[in-house]
């Protein structure tokens, strides 16, 4: 039992550390391209910056994965991480075609992937409290 | 997969939490198994008929 519960509470923990790192990275990103200040020579380093941490994100389910000993807790987070990719390539590939036809608009597709955590989280939570 | 465990963990008094304890796992997981929504591996199948000092086979049984 002790480590069920540890499994869950490293990558919980992980995960506010990643993704206070992302969000930090993405909103430094995003205010030093719209003061004018990155210096070509920053651009990629800054642009790999967000990409580092979003595969930090995956590395952590991963890991959360392997350490996590109750075979139905992996059968259940395999699924919602099934579920989440389904609901989301689904809902971008739509929102790509609508925004070609300027019906909706355009997104940065750097929020493509952190979009993919935020429905992560929010098929979780959906489905836990449906007990599924 | 059909399956004995609520039976045998009755006769023992035990509650999903006290299984789920004794075996390593969930609560969840215990549920799952006994209302037939997960049908679990060979290796924790072993582990209960351990427990229960029981056969896999008087354990669980196919429809």
């Amino acid at each position: 039992m002790m480590n069920i519960i540890t499994a869950k509470a490293s990558y919980t923990r992980r995960t506010f550390g990643i993704a206070l790192l992302y969000v930090g990275a993405v909103f430094g990103n995003t205010a030093l391209y719209h003061a004018h200040l990155v210096q070509p020579l920053f651009v990629v380093p800054l642009a790999l910056l967000p990409g580092i941490f979003m595969a930090c994100f995956i590395v952590n389910l991963l890991v959360y994965v392997r350490d996590e000993r109750d075979e139905y807790q992996r059968y259940i987070i395999v699924q919602n991480i099934l579920l989440t990719t389904l609901l989301h390539l689904s809902l971008l590939s739509v929102w790509g075609f609508l925004a070609l036809d300027h019906v909706i608009a355009d997104l940065p597709a750097f929020l493509a992937s952190s979009g993919w955590f935020v429905a992560f989280a929010l098929v979780t939570v959906t489905r836990r409290a449906l007990g599924r | 997969m059909n399956n004995r465990l609520k039976v045998l963990r009755a006769e023992r008094n035990w509650s999903q939490a006290d299984l789920a304890e004794r075996l390593g796992i969930s609560r969840q997981s215990v549920n799952a198994i006994e209302t037939g929504k997960y049908d679990p591996s060979l290796p924790l199948a072993f582990r209960l008929a351990r427990l229960f000092s029981s056969p896999i086979e008087t354990i669980f049984n196919e429809d």
